[in-house]
């Protein structure tokens, strides 16, 4: 480029074979990223028109109502909508603190010889199929949670209290709470994982200093490292909301199913995501699979607010 | 520098008065794993005044430093051997409170490192580790800890802003203030002044010089004019030894050992 500015014989030249194909390269990578932005774009279009007549003719009732009934062909998605919600933020206040305390062990504790098994059961724990997630849960875990976490807590609520509506439901194992602890192991690792390379992201001579003026290791933790990385720590913490939230097969297994609103956290709910998977092959007439499709609309908007929420905090998409 | 020959490491160490010393290190060795980086070093801190720690890069001045106040325990397998004293206490002895090792013996580093809160909060974060003061007590501390560390006048009005927006010069004055703020007893620096101006280096001598009057102080540096100008004893190692220790005006005028006279001369390092 500089020869061609500065020599005007430039044109003589033989132009390598390369520079050709330049042009040509610049539109097959444009293409490709165009291809994606469509897609993305198609999906959203698509969800929106398919789940239009659901949300035309319910309107503000398919966000309010929980009355889901197929038979009267009343669609009121705020079972779903709620346990969404309700079962990703339980799971995310679960394996918060576990997260921290791994990341924290993993940079400021850990002998450097354990440092790579925990490391890579954490990437283990990331690669674990859902579905196998599911299957234990619903086969390992329920019943040993019905056995000595549910029937214990209801015999022990008090009547009349706020324990006892908290822990209203069939002690079957399966339902909202137990959902929420699958989910909480599941987002475990991408927290953790994510927080511990936030925090290796400290200098080592800001935490030195910490040290220095006499620090103890949480004293170093709270005040330094985590201010330090406060923005991105909560763009991690998002990150594994966004993945709470979006799950379907663990949680269809164990959630329990049911269309109503919870009354408790053992009391069996649905999803979004268990909702679609459950319903969306037998789907009974067009104005189900009109709600259904609505319902993805609505995960779809949910998730992506808080994945660009997340995008947003972790800055430059580093860790994305 | 004649690698070949086997070295001999003569030591020269003049005398500090016994009831003066603050802090000693003796036969103190340290291994970076199965490397060894200091040998048998035994020297002497004076009570309230400057010793600079000299020689040329990877001679173990940085790493006697961060062996005073344990710093080099966070990282697994660094290691010293031998003793050191600090009013008569031997700091290396298992059971020593090490939070409470370095609020006595206090630490800038090369690099300024601010931490990511406002100035009043850089200042004030030691000293609520350790007291609690009043809000009033408090204040006071963290005026007189800027004021000492010659920061006040530029910062005083803007106290709550972050300590990241300060120039590196006063940044590195900054982390001077939040140093003695917890009103340590020794105050290690390792190249403060390395990666600041001329104008902002001055004045960081200056604040130094007033605060041996009540600290006993120990800067390693590359600068053997800034050495001249600060220090009151003057230590030159070479090859993880001790090779000469002496006043300051004696060891750069008068070397004994002839590795120092090349050094202070130019002629290697």
């Amino acid at each position: 480029m500089n020869a061609a500015t500065a020599s005007p014989s430039v044109g003589k030249r033989d132009r390598p074979v390369g520079a050709a194909f330049d042009p040509v390269f610049r539109v097959l990578c444009f293409t490709a990223a165009t291809l994606l932005l469509s897609a993305l774009g198609g999906i959203v279009a698509s969800l929106l028109i398919g789940g239009w007549p659901a949300l035309q003719k319910f309107g503000l009732n398919f966000f309010l109502s929980s009355e889901w009934n197929p038979v009267t062909d009343i669609y009121g998605g705020a079972g779903p909508i709620v346990g969404t919600l309700i079962t990703a933020v339980l799971s995310l206040l679960m394996a918060l603190p576990v997260a921290f305390g791994c990341a924290v062990f993993l940079v400021e504790f850990c002998p450097p010889i354990m440092r790579r098994p925990i490391g890579i059961a954490i990437e283990l724990l990331a690669g674990v199929p859902s579905i196998v997630y599911g299957m234990w849960g619903l086969f390992v875990f329920a019943p040993l949670f019905s056995t000595y976490v549910e029937l214990p807590l209801i015999t022990w609520a008090p009547p009349g209290s706020i324990w006892e509506k908290l822990f209203q439901g069939i002690p079957n194992g399966a339902g909202i709470l137990s959902a929420s602890v699958i989910l909480s192991v599941m987002i475990l690792p991408y927290i953790a994982a994510t927080l511990r390379e936030l925090f290796l992201t400290v200098p080592a001579k800001v935490r030195e200093s910490a040290y220095g003026v006499g620090c103890t290791t949480m004293e170093v933790v709270w005040s330094v490292t985590l201010p330090y990385v406060r923005r991105s720590a909560i763009g991690a913490v998002m990150l594994g909301l966004g993945r709470a939230l979006g799950e379907t097969m663990a949680v269809t297994f164990i959630i329990g199913n049911s269309h109503a609103f919870p009354k408790g956290l053992f009391d069996g709910g649905s999803t979004i995501a268990s909702t679609i998977a459950n319903e969306f092959a037998e789907a009974t007439s067009d104005m189900h699979s009109a709600a259904l499709i609505a319902l993805g609309f609505v995960l779809f908007v949910i998730t992506f607010a808080v994945l660009a929420i997340a995008r947003a905090l972790l800055g430059a998409p580093k860790h994305g | 520098m004649n690698a070949n020959t086997p070295e001999t490491f003569e030591s020269f160490v003049e005398d500090v008065p016994a009831d003066r010393i603050k802090l000693q290190t003796r036969s103190l060795n340290f291994y970076y794993a199965k490397s060894k980086a200091l040998h048998d070093v035994s020297i002497p801190f004076q009570d309230r005044s400057i010793t600079a720690l000299i020689g040329p890069s990877g001679c173990g001045k940085s790493t006697l430093l961060r062996a005073l106040n344990r710093i080099y325990a966070l990282y697994p397998g660094q290691r010293a051997e031998g003793e050191i004293l600090l009013d008569g206490e031997n700091v290396l002895d298992r059971g020593v409170d090490l939070a409470l090792l370095r609020a006595r013996v206090g630490m800038v580093f090369q690099q300024p490192t601010p931490f990511p809160m406002s100035i009043y909060d850089n200042v004030a974060f030691g000293v609520r580790l350790y007291e609690k003061l009043s809000k009033a007590d408090l204040d006071n501390r963290v005026e007189e800890s800027l004021r000492r560390s010659a920061l006040w006048n530029e910062v005083k009005d803007k106290l709550s802003t972050s300590g990241l927006g300060l120039s590196g010069g006063q940044q590195q004055r900054l982390c001077v203030a939040r140093t003695i703020a917890v009103r340590p007893e020794v105050i290690l620096l390792d190249e403060p002044a390395s990666a600041l101006d001329p104008i902002s280096t001055a004045k960081l001598e200056e604040t130094l010089v007033e605060l041996k009057a009540d600290y006993t102080i120990v800067i390693v540096t590359h600068n053997l004019q800034q050495a001249a100008r600060i220090s009151d004893h003057a230590a030159f190692m070479y090859l993880g030894r001790l090779i000469e220790f002496a006043a300051t005006a004696r060891l750069f005028d008068n070397p004994r050992a002839s590795r120092t006279a090349d050094y202070i001369t130019g002629r290697f390092g």
